[in-house]
């Protein structure tokens, strides 16, 4: 039994060594080759170049991938949380619950390229908004929707029931309770699955590759203008081969910056709230 | 006696599981009222059928009625009926935020009270629950960082600060030391002056020092009830006797 448990010991630590291991190479590798392309100049230029992408720097991509982001964060965002609140707190059929949460588990297995298509030929055809952010951050909506929605429901219902039963006992609505005592008590999981979901969309390239994300365009100042974005421009970077593999790896030292930061940021914020919560 | 709460032929069940069976039974203003009997015999379901709250449960299938003043709680809208009838769970839980929000977060509901209101009612319930002496300076301080008998006290004075007529207690004491037992037994025994009192206790010591009725519960029906010395005396039932000596629990 003794040996027995040291070979699972060992092949548990040896596991997570090996995922460790895999993750910090793959970071170190990207952050080595591209940390000599970041400078400031990088940062802040458009860019330039015969073959596009060999020279300047990446600016209205970081731009556009931010506008992307926000604005596929509010389109998901905002019904996911209120599908969670819904769920847990309104729904009182079993069978209505079942229903939504098969619906979000299907929203969750749509490929992505699939929900590109869909935005394409709804948004950019039938409706005619044309290749822009918003074309692009609807796909991009419903694919962090069930993301989030499935973070913001596990907080919802890791609350303590007497305490939510307590806010009915006084009296007080459904709608009071969840936007006096749920919302602000889950705000620090809240913020960080959006976070979280911010940084899936900010990775994706499918849904916006026919529906918003151009090769070149400025920083966008308005949601009904196409827009570059840092995903798409890594692609075409490595598409042009080798002459701008320097650049693809600054771009996705860039990216991946950013997505870490975001994590690390998520990850502090929903744990300085929940400490909040002990008692100490 | 005035009697302020009828229950009548109320049944209940859970997906199908009965739960209450069939119970009529009186509570009297201003009184403290015990409701006793083994674990699971439907003590806390009764309670929670009291302030209405039964009746939105998922799964649950109720029939019957209980008055209040008279009135059918049925026609009494949810939320005035549980600013009447306050309840109090086992396990204290305060709102994740200061005392002073803890207290005010009732009558902002239910008002638009001004700040000097506001302030004034936090100091009578917690006064009332013998708190205020304990935190009349930490009034920001987090309620979560109370101990036990503390929050437990908070949230006695936050059911309070909405008024409520009744006021229901499901075993409150059973997660508290002896002191702050003792402290909210005192507690309700000064609250009945102007409110009715009815606790769910596990505890037949508990019920013996504080009730003036109990009701004794056996899976799901009221085999018993009577003035507290009548029944800690001389039970007429042979299983209210065989609980009361600890042969059932």
């Amino acid at each position: 039994m003794k040996t027995k448990d040291k070979l699972i010991r060992l092949w548990a630590y040896g596991s997570m060594a090996a995922v460790l291991a895999i993750i910090a190479f793959l970071f170190l590798y990207v952050f080595a080759r591209g940390y000599k392309t970041v400078s400031w100049e990088f940062l802040t230029k458009a860019p330039a170049g015969a073959v596009l992408g060999m020279e300047g720097g990446i600016f209205p991509a970081i731009m556009g991938s931010l506008a992307f982001t926000l604005t596929a964060v509010v389109i998901g965002g905002i019904p996911a949380v209120a599908a969670a609140v819904f769920v847990v707190f309104y729904c009182k059929s079993k069978v209505v619950g079942t229903v939504i949460k098969m619906i979000i588990e299907c929203i969750a297995g749509i490929p992505s390229i699939v929900l590109g298509l869909f935005s394409y030929s709804l948004f950019v055809r039938d409706l005619q908004w044309g290749r822009c952010i918003l074309s692009a951050s609807m796909a991009l909506g419903i694919m962090v929707l069930p993301f989030i929605e499935v973070r913001a429901e596990k907080a919802f219902r890791e609350l303590p029931p007497s305490m939510i039963a307590s806010s009915y006992a006084l009296g007080c609505s459904r709608f009071y309770t969840v936007s006096r005592i749920v919302l602000p008590a889950c705000r620090g999981e809240l913020v960080s699955g959006i976070i979280l979901g911010a940084c899936y969309a900010m990775g994706a390239t499918a849904p916006m590759i026919f529906t918003g994300a151009v090769a070149f365009a400025k920083v966008p100042t308005g949601l009904l203008q196409p827009a570059m974005a840092l995903p798409l421009h890594l692609y075409l970077l490595i598409a042009q081969g080798a002459t701008s593999l320097d650049t693809a790896f600054g771009t996705a030292f860039v990216m991946m910056a950013l997505i870490l930061i975001s994590n690390i940021l998520a990850t502090l914020y929903a744990r300085r709230r929940s400490s909040q919560w002990t008692r100490s | 006696m005035d009697q302020i709460i009828k229950i009548q032929q109320l049944s209940a069940s859970y997906d199908g599981k009965p739960a209450l069976k069939n119970i009529t039974a009186e509570i009297p203003e201003n009184r403290i009222t015990a409701i006793i009997g083994p674990s699971g015999c439907g003590k806390s379901t009764l309670l929670r059928a009291i302030n209405g709250l039964l009746w939105q449960e998922a799964g649950a299938a109720v029939s019957g009625s209980v008055l209040l003043c008279g009135t059918d709680t049925k026609t009494i809208s949810p939320e005035e009926l549980r600013r009447r009838i306050g309840l109090v769970f086992q396990t204290p839980s305060p709102f994740p935020f200061s005392i002073y929000k803890n207290l005010t977060y009732g009558p902002l509901y239910f008002g638009h009270p001004t700040k000097a209101q506001l302030q004034a009612r936090a100091e009578e319930v917690l006064k009332a629950t013998g708190l205020y002496e304990e935190v009349k300076n930490d009034m920001k301080k987090s309620a979560l960082k109370l101990s036990g008998g503390q929050q437990q006290r908070l949230c006695i004075a936050r059911a309070l600060t909405v008024d409520p007529q009744v006021l229901l207690l499901d075993e409150p004491c059973s997660a508290l030391d002896v002191k702050n037992t003792q402290i909210i037994e005192e507690l309700l025994l000064q609250m009945k002056k102007d409110r009715t009192v009815v606790i769910v206790t596990h505890n037949i010591a508990q019920a013996q020092r504080i009730a003036d009725k109990v009701l004794f519960l056996y899976e799901g029906s009221l085999l018993e009830e009577g003035s507290a010395e009548e029944l800690f005396a001389c039970p007429r039932h042979e299983k209210t006797k065989e609980f009361l000596s600890g042969r059932i629990g």
